[in-house]
């Protein structure tokens, strides 16, 4: 899986969580350029996107998600691990 | 009666925060971090100094044991949970952890478990627990690479974090502890000197009226309420709860500005703590200005886990909001619970989940009633703020409250008019507080021009040019400003703290005196003559301006500090000699 499908992906998740069906998510999307993604609304991204690759991501992981691109890089290689957490 | 962690840290310190031993030993740390080579020499150097200054905590050796015990089954701990990577290894480990927190702490549900029968410390356990369950939960979880033994003692025991924080994170301190820092540069050098000198005038000069003021109101305001006086009850507990407020703020934003600033000196850097926290737009907001290392560890470690939890099993579009409104009152409660071990932090519990949920709730349904775009444009207005920083502030003071009462009080609080005073005193502090924020909104850009503050760039043209034909006017309008509104702050502050009472005309004048000085004094060098001084010196020789004002500027900080704290003890001594 490479880092842009993820991208993909994660703008369905992103405009369906934050309610922006018109949303255009890049690599350096973040909290400061998307409408709506503040603290709360990352926490609920995360659960969709842990239910959505079937991953778990470290509590300190959480703190470094700081813009799409980290956060698709990090999906990849927790799924290409064996024995992701 | 204060049984908070920053109250434990501030003054259970022998080695108190203006004591020439604590000046002396800040001095040498400075010395000794900057000179410091990496490797070895550095780590020793680090351990010494904590050692010193965990040592002058306590009277014997032996009250330190069972920290140190503590300390060490915590890298126990993180041993295990780096070879078992397993969840419910870390789960065990944490809570075992937090367990024996709770019983060295003696919090009441465990006071069936004997402790030790001697003397022993706790000093800076509070924090101490947040830095080795960082750590734990991250080896566990497979984030961090184990410290070394050492290397975890060193961050543990920090010196300058190790009473009241700020926490910082492994991953930050690790490499200051490494490495030595780069060479200051004198901008850095004359700005943490300020910044010292700022701690130093908040915790001395302002924490002792604010305090002095607390006190006196308490009496006062207990006898209202027994004799059922409402509205002068309101108006009592109301500057009682605004001066309490000031005095924890003073005193702990101080005491962070001092450790950080000797911190830069020293060349390492710690995270901050406050964030003009008295510009909070919303409850929620103020978490993200006030304490704000703690509130982020309560974030990442409790709040995020938690929310996750209930958001798999029970999230839906429309439930994950009010998931996240529960998940923010489980949080707040837990993190009042830790600052104090008596059953009225419960009730500090229960003002801080309300306060948190309430505003997450008007967040989400004040959208849906009045539409999205309406609120926005509504929460932009300059009243709205004024009243929402007002309500917020003032709903923290009356919280607050649980820091300094005892049960006895708040049981008189908890009867027949209590309720109507801290009903009515919130609505009080919240209308005012409003207004004069509108004052002070209107006010200060005319108080910034006259001293010159917030002008950061290139001074004005047109000013300098004024400035030349009356060079010494430059500094004299701002030092006479400076020395009259020092004196008329002295005024106030000495009569509201009765500090003046019953003493003979000429000690009062004395006292007057030193204490107008004193202010004047930590205020220029706290930096509040830097703009005009700069102008001054600009106009001066501009070439040798920039040397002139790093030399100045990069001296006072210590000078001065011992200046102040001498000033401050000099009238005990004027006491008994008149």
């Amino acid at each position: 899986m490479r880092s842009s499908d993820i991208i993909e992906d994660l703008q369905t998740i992103f405009s369906d969580v934050l309610d922006l069906p018109d949303l255009r998510l890049t690599a350096e999307s973040n909290a400061s350029n998307v409408e709506g993604w503040d603290s709360l609304a990352h926490i609920n991204l995360v659960v969709a996107i842990e239910k959505r690759y079937k991953i778990k991501f470290a509590l300190a992981e959480l703190r470094s998600l700081n813009n799409v691109g980290e956060m698709a890089d990090l999906i990849v290689k927790k799924t290409s691990s064996p024995g992701a957490q | 009666m204060r049984s908070s962690p920053v109250w434990e840290g501030l003054l259970a310190s022998t080695m108190s925060l203006t004591s020439p031993q604590f000046l002396a030993f800040a001095l040498a740390a400075v010395i000794l971090l900057r000179l410091a080579p990496a490797g070895a020499l550095r780590r020793v150097t680090i351990f010494g100094l904590n050692g010193i200054f965990l040592f002058s905590m306590v009277k014997a050796p032996v009250q330190l044991v069972p920290l140190a015990g503590f300390v060490l089954l915590g890298y126990g701990a993180i041993l295990i949970a780096g070879r078992a990577k397993s969840g419910l290894w870390l789960g065990i480990l944490v809570t075992g952890l937090v367990g024996i927190f709770i019983w060295l702490k003696r919090y009441p549900i465990v006071s069936a478990f004997p402790t030790f029968n001697f003397a022993f410390t706790v000093v800076g356990l509070s924090y101490i627990l947040f830095r080795i369950l960082h750590i734990l939960i991250d080896v566990g979880q497979g984030c961090l690479r184990r410290p070394s033994f050492i290397a975890y003692l060193n961050y543990v025991f920090f010196f300058l974090s190790l009473l009241s924080g700020p926490i910082q994170r492994y991953e930050d301190f690790a490499p200051q502890e490494e490495r030595r820092p780069p060479p200051p540069g004198w901008e850095e050098v004359n700005s943490s000197a300020k910044r010292v000198v700022l701690g130093y005038l908040m915790v001395i000069v302002m924490g002792s009226a604010t305090n002095n003021f607390v006190e006196m109101a308490k009496a006062p305001f207990f006898d209202a309420l027994g004799q059922s006086k409402v509205v002068f009850g309101i108006y009592l507990f109301a500057l009682l709860t605004f001066a309490y407020l000031l005095n924890l703020f003073v005193n702990f934003a101080g005491y962070m500005n001092i450790v950080i600033g000797v911190g830069i000196l020293a060349g390492i850097v710690l995270p901050e703590n406050f964030d003009h926290p008295f510009r909070s737009e919303s409850f929620l907001d103020l978490w993200s200005r006030w304490h704000i290392t703690l509130s982020n560890w309560f974030k990442s470690y409790l709040f995020n886990p938690l929310l996750r939890m209930l958001g798999a099993r029970w999230g839906t579009k429309n439930s994950i909001p009010y998931l996240g409104a529960i998940a923010f009152y489980v949080t707040f409660f837990v993190m009042a619970l830790w600052h104090g071990t008596t059953s009225i932090f419960v009730v500090y519990g229960l003002f801080l989940g309300s306060g948190v949920t309430v505003n997450r709730l008007w967040q989400i349904l004040m959208p849906k009633f009045f539409g999205k775009s309406n609120y926005k444009e509504l929460s932009s207005r300059r009243w709205y703020f004024q009243l929402s920083r007002a309500a917020t502030m003032s709903y923290l003071a009356i919280a607050l409250t649980s820091f300094w009462i005892d049960g006895e009080q708040a049981a008189k609080l908890a009867r027949s008019s209590g309720p109507a005073i801290l009903f009515g005193s919130f609505l009080l502090m919240t209308v005012v507080g409003a207004g004069l924020g509108h004052l002070w909104e209107i006010s200060a850009p005319k108080v910034r021009d006259i001293l010159g503050w917030g002008q950061g760039g290139p001074v004005n043209e047109a000013k300098t040019l004024a400035v030349r034909s009356g060079t010494l006017r430059t500094i004299a309008i701002p030092m006479m400003a400076l020395t009259l509104a020092s004196a008329a702050a002295a005024t106030v502050a000495l009569f509201a703290s009765r500090g003046l009472a019953g003493s003979s005309l000429p000690h009062a004048i004395v006292t007057l005196v030193l204490f107008t000085v004193t202010l004047a004094v930590t205020c220029v060098a706290g930096g509040v003559l830097d703009p005009p001084l700069s102008r001054y010196l600009s106009s001066r020789a501009p070439q040798r301006q920039a040397d002139a004002a790093a030399l100045w500027l990069g001296v006072r900080g210590f000078i001065v500090v011992s200046l102040a704290v001498v000033l401050n003890s000099a009238p005990a001594f004027i006491y008994q000699a008149f």
